[in-house]
């Protein structure tokens, strides 16, 4: 099996996608337990509690070559009065079919998707205000405090809907404030965390925590919560509310972020400044360079130091340091020139790059269910990672036993080239010939590039 | 019971009862006698191989094929990705008997069969060449008897086997099978006058049906490790006892420099208007390889050699096979002429064969203990594997990294494409070799800076010398 086709789930991490099935939970009640004093919770964090969500989201999967429908829960919090919810990229994608909220007044409404960004695992969906209304229902939103002036130790609470138990609150403090995740993946395999650090709280987050809000006493929201380790006890992770309202924001007015990206993946420095021979805390290490992409035209090479991008000096010696430096890059416009100093064994040199826009390696996919056969297109990513010569075809991720893909010998992690000797560039390509099958079911020719082995394919009715 | 009764004929000197009672008692009473004197063309060779750290014990069983005490071994016997001076301490044993053995010298392997060979330097006289039994010619149906050999601990103790002849299939050459396990994996298999039938092969895969408890069911493959019913027909065996290598590192290769031929399905050679013949497609030609310059491309379709339409065989994967053999049995500089489909017409290729580059066998290598470094020339086949489609991509692989060394701390895994060291571009495995040679000389050397190239992604290495 390819490489790429494997969900590269860092070992330790549950990512808190898994939304647990409520089924077994079972609530215990404790009798005459006490309870703490009211007095000591502000206004704002009722108002916040009023606005925290849950998110029954029923999504299409694709199961070796079917569509499937899978049912999940997370949470969410509604931060404008327009009925915007922020949740996270694992709770809700694009390939949702249905998004239910259930608002904290416990009245169910539908949610549209406005938009999802997987690299800082935040999405966004919309309830329709004046459908409430119209329904006699209200509903409170929340506000942001600013996460770069929180503190170790602070007092956090974390709100959502762990295991399908509906308006929980934890409570907490922030225990670490950058966090550094080494790229991971969530959900299909979307690359997540190369630009932003994670808040680090020992509230409890559990399975369908996800999307819910990290607040401070007076409610403000500090932070989304994504993730949490499996087989740990009080080790949660929040998206960063500063990360969270642009992010929001720009959901908001696109329904997607655009970032820009040179191929540049960078290497902490840390131990190496006496090799290269830098003055300290100064410098950022190529730790490799994608083939085809604009650093690697304007021949940078991994083992490159940059020190200073558009004049600026950046500081990679630390993991935790190396996500903002790659935002200062990814956060400007497509096309927009970037310089870079750089310095390699004992000489200095300035380059300039023009940047592409970022792509995730994970294509559109689909499933042609009367071929028994799941598809995803050839993104860069995967072309680069696979030495194939363009990003024409699609990679098969999926096939149905005794359908007419598996009986032709197709497989998983197969590259299908050509259909009917025509070069497929598009997923719409691929759908335009299966629709035609559909209608008028013909023996199908493929050209397929198996681990770089040419096999020719013929599928029957 | 007829041993006696034969016997008692005898001494009533009944001679024609006695001539009835031949050709049934002679063929069963002898098997006994048959088999001990088939044992001794049967030897058990011993080794070690040589890894960078370790040793691997090797046995496997062979045939004396000669007067000169020549044994040829199955392709599998002895790993063929390491050079001969790897293989150690060779002893040539008798079957079931515990002795020392007689020492043995490797002579090479056939690049075409994969078979090696090893000659008997002592004790000729205690083994009798498989020539003497003579050759059997092959029938379906017929009765087939053969030796089967434990394993060490047994001393390579041989027993009785024996089935009919149930097929003889072209893959790509002629392969016997028998109706059950007739020999062992490099044993041999005689028919019921004790001609030299076959030698045995690996086994084929047996397809079972595991079910389970709870009732589920798999399908699975079985295969024997110690017996077989595959064996290679005798008059193969004697073709390939004629192709030992004039030294043992091995003979020069001829080579077409094209990689991933691929079989086609009949509903694909039906599609394209091929009916009753085989056809390849080629992956990739290699750059400036004998097909490159004679101008094949990727995904042509190879019908024809030299005229001949390449003919259908069975599993698909074998055409493949049979198009390769039929280029190794040529020799370099041999013009071949393909019959060749491109789009939508034929047309005809004429290569000029050219010489392999290295194999694994053949590639430079370095061990460097202290870093626990084993490196290795860079080969074509590594090129493929990385999508460079040329000879000369140059440089050094990881090929051993020792559990906790220095270099393994680093991070470093076996395969990694080595592109610089310290700053110094590798072209070629004796620049890799200076530097290292260099590291490990040079005590005050604090660090080593390795950068690799590994699934296609370039990576900084750093490794703590101290």
């Amino acid at each position: 099996m390819p490489d790429f086709l494997r969900l590269r789930f860092l070992p330790l991490f549950l990512i808190a996608a898994l939304l647990v099935s409520m089924a077994d939970a079972k609530p215990r009640f404790a009798r005459g337990g006490s309870s703490e004093s009211v007095a000591g919770i502000e206004r704002g964090f009722q108002q916040l509690l009023d606005s925290v969500v849950r998110l029954d989201v029923w999504e299409t999967t694709f199961d070796q070559g079917a569509k499937r429908t899978r049912h999940g829960v997370g949470s969410g919090v509604i931060m404008t009065d327009e009925g915007h919810i922020l949740t996270n990229a694992h709770v809700v994608n694009p390939y949702a079919e249905r998004i239910m909220i259930t608002l904290n007044n416990l009245e169910r409404v539908d949610a549209e998707l406005i938009g999802w960004d997987h690299w800082t695992d935040l999405a966004v969906v919309k309830i329709d205000p004046t459908e409430l209304r119209r329904r006699g229902f209200d509903f409170s939103y929340a506000e942001f405090g600013d996460s770069e002036d929180l503190i170790p130790g602070q007092t956090v609470y974390a709100v959502g809907t762990p295991n399908g138990l509906s308006r929980t609150v934890t409570r907490g403090i922030i225990s670490n404030t950058e966090r550094f995740f080494e790229g991971s993946t969530v959900g299909r395999g979307y690359e997540t965390g190369h630009f932003n650090t994670w808040l680090q709280t020992d509230a409890a987050i559990n399975p369908g925590n996800s999307g819910g809000p990290l607040v401070l006493p007076d409610g403000e929201v500090i932070g989304i919560n994504t993730r949490g380790y499996l087989g740990a006890e009080n080790l949660g992770f929040a998206v960063p509310s500063d990360i969270a309202e642009a992010v929001l924001e720009g959901l908001i007015r696109n329904s997607r972020i655009v970032r820009s990206y040179v191929g540049i993946r960078p290497g902490p420095l840390q131990d190496l400044e006496d090799f290269y021979e830098l003055e300290s805390n100064r410098g950022m290490l190529i730790q490799s360079v994608d083939p085809g992409s604009p650093a690697d035209n304007a021949d940078l090479r991994p083992g490159d130091i940059v020190l200073e991008i558009d004049g600026e000096s950046v500081d990679g010696r630390f993991p935790e340091q190396l996500p903002a430096i790659q935002n200062m890059i990814a956060a400007r416009p497509v096309g927009d020139t970037v310089r870079l100093r750089v310095k390699r064994g004992f000489q200095t040199r300035d380059v300039t790059l023009s940047t592409e826009i970022l792509e995730s390696r994970i294509g559109q996919e689909t499933a042609l269910e009367a071929w028994g056969l799941g598809v995803q297109k050839i993104s860069r990513t995967i072309a680069r990672e696979e030495n194939l010569d363009s990003t024409e075809g699609v990679v098969v991720v999926g096939v149905q036993p005794a359908f007419p893909a598996r009986e032709a010998g197709i497989r998983r992690g197969d590259i299908i080239t050509k259909v009917n000797r025509k070069p497929i560039r598009t997923l719409d390509e691929l759908e335009a010939i299966y629709e035609d099958y559909v209608a008028d079911p013909k023996k199908v020719l493929m050209e397929v590039n198996r681990n770089h082995q040419i096999q020719f394919m013929v599928l029957k009715p | 019971m007829l041993v006696r009764t034969c016997f008692r004929f005898v001494r009533l000197e009944l001679i024609l009862i006695l001539l009835a009672c031949w050709s049934t008692a002679f063929a069963q009473e002898n098997y006994a006698a048959m088999f001990d004197e088939r044992v001794k063309s049967l030897v058990a060779v011993e080794m070690f191989v040589q890894r960078d750290i370790d040793r691997d014990p090797v046995a496997a069983v062979g045939i004396v094929f000669d007067d000169e005490g020549r044994i040829m071994l199955l392709d599998t016997a002895i790993p063929s990705w390491l050079p001969p001076d790897r293989f150690k301490d060779i002893r040539v044993r008798p079957l079931g008997q515990d002795v020392d053995g007689y020492p043995g010298t490797y002579l090479g392997q056939d690049f075409l069969s994969g078979y090696h060979y090893v000659q008997l330097d002592e004790g000729l006289e205690h083994f009798t060449p498989i020539t003497k039994w003579g050759q059997a010619e092959l029938k379906r149906g017929q009765f087939l008897w053969g030796i089967g050999v434990m394993n060490k601990p047994w001393h390579f103790m041989p027993y009785y086997s024996s089935g009919r002849l149930s097929a003889v299939e072209r893959l790509p050459w002629n392969i016997g099978f028998a109706t059950t396990p007739v020999s062992g994996p490099g044993s041999a298999v005689f028919d019921d006058e004790g001609r030299f039938a076959g030698w045995g092969t690996r086994p084929g895969t047996q397809e079972k049906l595991l079910i389970l408890e709870n009732g589920q069911q798999r399908a699975i493959g079985l295969q024997d490790i110690r017996d077989t019913e595959a064996f290679l027909p005798a008059k193969e065996f004697f073709d390939f006892t004629q192709r030992i290598p004039a030294k043992p590192i091995g003979d020069d290769r001829p080579w077409l420099g094209v990689t991933g031929m691929q079989p086609i399905s009949r509903e694909v050679a039906q599609f394209l208007g091929l009916e009753n013949q085989g056809a390849v497609v080629v992956s990739d030609v290699i750059e400036a390889g004998p097909a490159n310059k004679a101008g094949l491309i990727s995904k042509d379709i190879i019908v024809k050699v030299d005229g001949e339409p390449l003919p259908k065989l069975r599993p698909d994967i074998i055409t493949p096979r049979y198009f390769e053999t039929e280029v190794m049995r040529r020799q370099i500089g041999d013009t071949l002429t393909l019959g060749v489909i491109r789009g939508d017409e034929e047309r005809e290729v004429v290569i000029e064969l050219g010489k392999q580059p290295k194999v694994l066998k053949e590639a430079l290598r370095e061990y460097y203990p202290d870093l626990g470094l084993g490196i290795r020339e860079f080969l074509l086949m590594d090129g493929i594997a990385r999508r460079q489609l040329k000879v000369d991509a140059g440089g050094v692989v990881a090929d051993f990294i020792k559990p906790n060394s220095k270099v393994s701390a680093a991070g470093l895994e076996i395969g990694d494409w080595i592109k610089e060291i310290d700053g110094t571009k590798i072209n070629a495995f004796g620049q890799a070799k200076q530097i290292l040679d260099g590291v490990a000389g040079d005590k005050g050397k604090a660090e080593l800076v390795i950068l690799v190239e590994r699934n296609n992604e370039t990576k900084v290495l750093r490794v703590k010398l101290k």
